[in-house]
């Protein structure tokens, strides 16, 4: 017994460990998140350094009296809120439907309308303007149907590029409105909803007095993601040929980063108005009740419809998902068109493969293949490391600084991939000024020269929340008794770890791991932004540029971006197919 | 073997006092409990000694050495958590190994190591079963074996038996007894249930809102309660209301609603000085006999009316009404058909008299 008693105390104490770790973390959101956005502030209100100027409002009013600068914020604005808009009106009938009714194909249907998630809406531009262009699908339909003459152009939009942009970007971002609000809704107890009817409301009256209010919480997480996000949004707008919004303005601008103050000013207003934007949502729609929280007190009131309900339902979510689908349909027929054959027709007139061959041959396409696989594949390592990491402080630790970590883990969520892809290239610079003599380290932190340690650390950063919250749900569900007893038995808090934890969370941090890597796969503002040599061009980017080119380059852009779908869509099914199994051996408690 | 000492231990959470004052020692290779309603701090005062959290105030000593600043990792007090805790992804082997490896044991003498607890608790035939694979009473031997497995200092069980059936559980009481007698472990046994206690231990600490009201051996307990919450708390007791109102021979006379009963052996504890002492009497209903026809007269012999009658299988129990008084009776073997008046009786010795 003494022997066992020996081969014990060689084992590490633990106590200030767990400090210096809440400390590195503390640093790298640093350096990594709160640096670059203070850059970016910094050059804003203080102008360039090394002209030693004093804080000015200067170069933000000048972004408000230039008239193209404002005509580009009044666009964006308007676009945030006319897709928060469309989301909103799209996803809350569909939302409530869903967890409301029992119908056919439930299943079928709620992956289907995932389904925009995995396209950039970038990309499904692209297709998009195959199907509304002026000699568009449509054009071509409605040729057909005898609403206009053979060969004229229709102007679908009146001209109104704004509204394609919208079109495109709502369709492709209504399925984090519909997430959070059917999330909220599940929350809400049916009996709520029945004691309003109970004491004679109608049905408009429940919903408005009733339901509505109760899943505010739903709508202002959704609707908030979604009002920043499309308020940013840089490769939409870029694909319409609409330059005229803040987000295109600001990458016009990138080649004056090392010059001039004005692109920060500009980064600074966006920033600015994204706060706005958060506020104004918080303030119509942010007032929590906590009502929304409890849990049901009656059993689950999912109806069983009819034959023509279910007829009704179907449809409703039929058109949508055929619409949500129509930027994919447009890009997967792009490329198996034949250069321009598809122009004043419903279809294209002659079909081909050439492009997808192309697409794995082509000087642009192939490396950025394997650059966005590296990229991602690393970003996706640290964001598991280190989202493990947090997850862990927060969940079990009582340090006291882990309600700060868990808000900046969260943060990248609310921050722009725009001001953040930005904040990099500030960085950047800076860094260069610092390394200048050391040139390895120059190059290292280079853009120009060699961007995949920033790149990777951007993909890493945007995309940490969601490793975070899967590993914290993870540990949440996992008893810490199990933990405990290993300790207990005399494991140090690394073996315990390496043995219990990360095994037991295992299929949490496989499906945290295979959202960052699919999101890292289809960043589009850090890609565009910090990947400015081709030979480091990651997927999305190389899709940019084969886009401008004339001749096949749009059919290989589609071709590589079908590749992507296709490459993301495995990653999916297999990662689910391995996790299947050994999920069934975990959670089988 | 370990002796384990607790030196006036306390643990606050915040504002709220969890344990106070606790001065306690287990004898090595004693099998002890720890008992009390939920909420009294039984099983912090468990997690303290297995290191799992640290005392506010107090020292703990294993044997001659104070392991009170030392991590839970370095104490080798192993505990059997309430819940089992055994890891769902590894085998019965696994978990049982598992603190085998981590103590650097060779592999040959992990896998004879990891039979031989396997023997001890009969689980060898399940060793490459997933703990969802078992039963209740399984998972149990299981989480037993692997603490048993790295010879522990001292074991800790934390209500171990709380989520088995009855039958079960009676079963796996005197397993657990035969097994920590057989590997002469020092275990700490964390109970609610009296009965669990009274049938295992060789002593039970009493704790009530954190504080420790009364050690001794099962008998000491439940024939000498200090006070009446104690004597209520173990096994079923009648507590009367009475004064002291004279003596007699060795025992006391203690006016009650049923009338003046003699206590006998029990002078010394309780009541201080004679005078009219306000006290409580404690008799348990198995020690009240039902008189029938032409008994003689004992001391204590008490009549009333049985109000309710339950069969209990083994024995009956009568809730019987005297001077407003309710008292319980239990008969072994069971009366049927009792109604109307019933006489009882209990002799002096039975009768514990407590200050109020």
């Amino acid at each position: 017994m003494n022997a066992d008693r020996h081969r014990l105390t060689h084992l590490p104490r633990v106590g200030w460990g767990k400090y210096v770790l809440a400390g590195m973390i503390l640093a790298v959101f640093g350096v990594f998140l709160l640096w670059p956005i203070g850059r970016v502030l910094r050059v804003g209100f203080f102008g360039m350094p090394g002209e030693g100027g004093g804080f000015t409002l200067r170069y933000v009013s000048e972004i408000f009296l230039d008239s193209t600068l404002r005509a580009g914020l009044v666009n964006s604005l308007m676009i945030a809120v006319m897709v928060t808009g469309v989301c909103i009106v799209i996803s809350v009938p569909l939302a409530m439907m869903s967890v409301r009714y029992e119908f056919w194909g439930q299943g079928v249907i709620g992956g289907l309308l995932l389904v925009p998630l995995i396209l950039p809406p970038f990309v499904g531009a692209i297709g998009m303007r195959q199907i509304l262009g002026r000699f568009g699908v449509l054009t071509s339909v409605a040729a057909e149907m005898g609403i206009v003459g053979e060969g004229v152009p229709v102007a679908w939009f009146g001209g109104m590029r704004i509204l394609g942009v919208v079109l495109v970007e709502a369709l492709s971002l209504y399925p984090i409105v519909y997430l959070n609000v059917a999330a909220a809704l599940a929350n809400v107890d049916p009996a709520m909803e029945q004691a309003a009817a109970n004491l004679g409301a109608s049905r408009w009256r429940v919903f408005w007095k009733i339901t509505l209010p109760l899943m505010r919480p739903g709508l202002f997480a959704g609707g908030t993601l979604v009002l920043i996000w499309s308020f940013t949004e840089l490769g939409t707008p870029l694909m319409f040929d609409f330059y005229r919004v803040t987000p295109v303005q600001v990458f016009f601008r990138l080649t004056q980063v090392s010059g001039s103050p004005v692109p920060y000013a500009l980064v600074v207003v966006m920033m600015l108005g994204s706060v706005a934007l958060y506020a104004a949502g918080k303030l119509a729609l942010g007032r929590g009740h906590d009502a929304a929280v409890t849990k049901a007190s009656v059993a689950s009131s999912a109806r069983r419809l009819s034959v023509w309900g279910n007829v009704g339902v179907v449809l409703v979510f039929g058109v949508v998902i055929g619409l949500a689908l129509l930027p994919h349909v447009g890009v997967i027929l792009t490329s198996v068109s034949g250069v321009g054959s598809w122009y004043q027709s419903m279809l294209p007139k002659v079909f081909t493969m050439q492009h997808y061959a192309a697409a794995l041959t082509h000087d642009v396409t192939v490396p950025s293949v394997a650059n966005s696989v590296t990229f991602a594949s690393l970003s996706m390592v640290l964001d598991v490391v280190l989202g493990l990491i947090i997850a862990w402080v927060v969940v079990r630790s009582k340090l006291p600084g882990r309600g700060l970590i868990d808000g900046l883990a969260m943060l990248p969520l609310a921050v722009p991939g725009l001001v953040l892809a930005f904040g990099y290239l500030a960085i950047s610079f800076q860094l260069q000024g610092w390394f200048k003599d050391v040139k390895w380290l120059r190059e290292l932190v280079d853009v120009q020269e060699n961007p995949t340690l920033l790149l990777v650390l951007a993909y890493a950063m945007r995309r940490l929340p969601y490793v975070v919250r899967s590993a914290v749900a993870g540990l949440e569900q996992t008893p810490v008794d199990l933990e405990l007893a290993a300790k207990n038995m005399g494991a140090s808090t690394l073996t315990t770890m390496r043995r219990i934890t990360v095994p037991l969370i295992g299929a949490n941090l496989v499906a945290g791991a295979l959202l960052a890597f699919a999101f890292a796969m289809l960043e589009v503002s850090d890609s565009l932004i910090l990947a400015q040599r081709a030979t480091y061009w990651p997927i999305t980017k190389a899709i940019y540029d084969l886009f401008q080119r004339l001749g096949d380059g749009p059919y290989i852009a589609c071709a590589l971006g079908v590749w992507a779908m296709a490459l993301l869509t495995l990653t999916i099914l297999s990662a689910n197919a391995v996790l299947g199994k050994r999920m069934g051996a975990i959670f089988r408690v | 073997m370990t002796r384990v000492r607790l030196e006036n231990v306390s643990k606050r959470f915040g504002k709220a006092v969890a344990l106070e004052g606790v001065d306690l020692e287990i004898c090595a290779g004693e099998l002890f409990f720890l008992l009390g309603p939920s909420g009294c701090g039984k099983s912090t005062l468990l997690r303290l000694i297995a290191g799992l959290q640290e005392p506010s105030g107090g020292r703990i000593w294993f044997n001659e050495e104070d392991v009170t600043g030392l991590a839970t990792q370095q104490r080798n007090a192993v505990m059997c958590f309430q819940s089992y805790a055994l890891w769902p992804h590894m085998t019965v082997r696994g978990n049982v190994k598992f603190g085998l490896g981590v103590r650097g044991f060779g592999r040959e003498e992990q896998s004879r190591r990891v039979d031989e607890v396997l023997r001890l608790v009969q689980m060898e035939g399940l060793a490459e079963r997933r703990p969802n694979q078992l039963s209740g009473g399984q998972q149990q031997r299981v989480a037993l074996a692997r603490a048993l497995a790295v010879r522990p200092r001292c074991l800790l069980l934390d209500e171990p038996l709380s989520n088995l059936d009855a039958k079960l559980r009676q079963e796996m009481r005197s397993e657990i007894r035969r097994i920590c007698k057989t590997g002469q472990f020092t275990t700490i046994y964390v109970t609610h249930d009296q009965k669990e206690a009274l049938s295992v231990a060789d002593r039970i600490g009493l704790l009530r809102d954190g504080k420790l009201i009364q050690v001794g051996t099962p008998g000491e307990l439940y024939h000498g309660p200090k006070t009446s919450w104690v004597a209520d708390f173990i096994g079923h007791t009648n507590l009367l209301k009475g004064r002291v109102v004279g003596r007699c021979g060795e025992g006391v006379r203690v006016e009650t609603g049923i009338g003046v009963i003699v206590a006998k052996g029990t002078v010394d504890r309780g009541q201080g000085s004679a005078g009219a002492e306000a006290v409580v009497v404690s008799v348990r209903p198995e020690q009240m006999r039902v008189v029938r026809g032409t008994e003689k007269a004992g001391r204590n012999r008490v009549s009333g009316r049985v109000v309710e009658s339950t069969f209990l299988g083994e024995a009956s129990e009568h809730v019987v009404e005297v001077n407003g008084e309710r008292l319980r009776v239990i008969c072994t073997p069971p009366m049927f058909g009792v109604d109307g008046e019933m006489v009882v009786e209990f002799d002096a010795e039975d009768v514990v008299v407590l200050s109020e």
